[in-house]
């Protein structure tokens, strides 16, 4: 689901113009996007031996993204 | 002969070279959003059929935590969804097959959610849900 995200992002938000989403934006997006992707494949392997650990470190990315603009990101122009 | 009333806001341009000839109109990503929201409200719909009441009087914990971290996935990935959308001015067909290939991964959360209740502290399941992830 992570990868499709990052597709999405780098579809909607690499391609926008730059008056539009910020160099700063599009680099915590992808930063955190790739970084939460690698936590969900070390969750994946965290929940072979430890079911409740890999399930602890999932819940952990989710918090990431409870707020889906980077801080400091501004709202699109309409 | 009279003509057809075009209303401006269909937006149905023509073509310099002829009157006749007209173009598409613009693709635009409502129907895509649209059509995503139907997904996303199908799945939290799936997840809660899963729920069975107990047969014995007990608190299936692992039932409710799988259903309450598959509904708070939804509800994140529905959010992160909604943000990036703002964004989209064309629906484009890359944009939508990322989005369907998204809804695809998306459509997969209730059998993991299931499976992780059913198992009972088994790791596949909860693998198989970090790796959907």
């Amino acid at each position: 689901m992570n990868v499709t995200y990052i597709c999405l992002i780098w579809e909607l938000i690499d391609r926008a113009p730059d008056d539009e989403v910020s160099p700063t934006v599009r680099k915590i997006m992808r930063l955190r996007s790739i970084t939460t992707l690698c936590l969900f494949g070390a969750a994946a392997a965290v929940a072979l031996i430890y079911p409740l650990v890999g399930l602890g470190i999932c819940i952990c990315c989710l918090i990431v993204y409870l707020r889906p603009d980077p801080l400091g990101a501004e709202a699109p122009l309409t | 002969m009279r003509k057809a009333k075009v209303k401006p806001d269909l937006a149905v341009a023509l073509s310099s070279r002829g009157n006749d000839m007209r173009m598409l109109r613009r693709a635009t990503p409502e129907r895509l959003s649209a059509f995503s929201d139907g997904v996303f409200a199908v799945l939290i719909t799936v997840l809660v059929l899963e729920l069975r009441p107990p047969e014995l009087p007990t608190f299936a914990a692992l039932t409710w935590l799988s259903y309450a971290v598959s509904y708070l996935f939804i509800a994140i990935v529905w959010t992160n969804h909604h943000y990036l959308m703002r964004y989209a001015m064309d629906a484009t067909p890359r944009l939508l097959w990322f989005n369907f290939a998204h809804l695809f991964s998306m459509s997969l959360l209730p059998l993991s959610t299931a499976w992780m209740a059913v198992s009972r502290l088994n790791q596949l399941p909860f693998m198989r849900l970090s790796s959907s992830s």
